[in-house]
């Protein structure tokens, strides 16, 4: 990871230099970006490379390499998140994250208890919810790559692509279900918001009287999307 | 936006308000069609096996409203369970009954039931 400061920025401060730099992969990267800078800055394009060779050469411009800690998102772990955070909890407040992710996963994969076709533990349900959903993402995603799969050799006949159209305007009929079902998996994800928008935004305010509930509800909806 | 329709609509429609959203919207996410549409696809193109886990994860999407997305075991008395069975006997009974759609229970309830309709207005 390679860095550059602000050339010219006279508020420019050493300790402020996370918020002011600007971080590259390799060294051309940062060439790159600097020969652009120096672009904007109004230097003329045949004085350009003399005066990056020099700078570097000279030790004028130099480049330093760092370490660079950066936030990732693990979505394995988006429920344990969720229902980890007690404020949006208003009930089993005083029971400790560990037992409440250690209840969740303790009855992961039993069926929520329902009373009267509601269900009775919104933990379960938000459980349940953040498992269906990364439940289609990742069937949903496979299954697109499968049909690109068999789109892109549906293209080819004999070992060779195919880039001829039919002389009757149609394609051949393999082509046709190859493409039918790659179109399908756009019609599916629609769907899938469509239904999901309902549950969201009509079943769950209805069914779900506690807020803070259905705000953790929307949000890991809203999330997933 | 509930209850701002709530709000408005409240001296109208009264305590009946809320069923009368809900079927209204309920009613938009009739899924029997388009499912039977994805199967026949992924059929068609090879992929139905590989389909599979992808219908299964949809199918647990309507969890909640199962019975309003797939209407035709409770409008036909189907020997299905919601709770028990799952897409694949829904399809296998649907292909027995292909004629017992949801749009044919009504077609064939105002048929019946029609003339009756009009004569109480």
């Amino acid at each position: 990871m390679f860095i550059v400061h602000k050339l010219i920025d006279p508020g420019w401060e050493k300790e402020d230099k996370l918020e002011t730099m600007n971080f590259f992969e390799t060294k051309n990267e940062l060439k790159d970006y600097v020969h652009r800078l120096l672009r904007r800055f109004g230097i003329e394009k045949d004085k350009l490379e003399e005066i990056l060779c020099s700078g570097f050469n000279s030790g004028f411009f130099q480049t330093e390499k760092m370490t660079v800690h950066h936030v990732t998102i693990n979505r394995a772990n988006e429920s344990k998140f969720f229902i980890s955070l007690s404020f949006l909890h208003s009930d089993n407040l005083e029971s400790s994250e560990k037992d409440t992710i250690s209840l969740i996963e303790s009855k992961k994969d039993k069926k929520p208890k329902e009373v009267n076709g509601k269900h009775a533990d919104p933990k379960y349900f938000i459980a349940m919810i953040s498992r269906q959903l990364d439940e289609f993402e990742r069937t949903f995603f496979s299954m697109l790559e499968k049909a690109i799969d068999r789109f892109e050799k549906a293209k080819f006949i004999d070992g060779q692509l195919d880039t001829y159209s039919s002389l009757d305007g149609k394609e051949p009929v393999h082509l046709k279900a190859a493409k039918k079902s790659l179109l399908q998996l756009l019609g599916i994800f629609y769907e899938t918001i469509n239904v999901c928008t309902f549950r969201s935004t009509i079943l769950w305010p209805q069914r779900i009287k506690d807020k803070k509930i259905l705000y953790t509800l929307i949000l890991l909806f809203l999330t997933k999307l | 936006m509930h209850q701002v329709l709530y709000q408005t609509l409240e001296s109208f429609h009264s305590g009946q308000f809320n069923s009368d959203f809900v079927n209204y919207t309920m009613a938009s996410t009739y899924a029997t069609l388009p499912f039977l549409k994805y199967h026949n696809t992924f059929k068609n193109s090879g992929l139905e096996k590989e389909s599979e886990p992808l219908m299964d994860s949809v199918w647990s999407l309507y969890e909640e409203i199962k019975d309003w997305a797939f209407p035709e075991p409770s409008m036909y008395r189907w020997k299905f369970d919601y709770n028990r069975n799952g897409w694949k006997k829904f399809l296998e009974i649907q292909s027995k009954h292909p004629d017992q759609t949801s749009d044919n229970y009504y077609k064939n309830y105002m048929r019946q039931y029609g003339p009756a309709l009009d004569t109480e207005r």
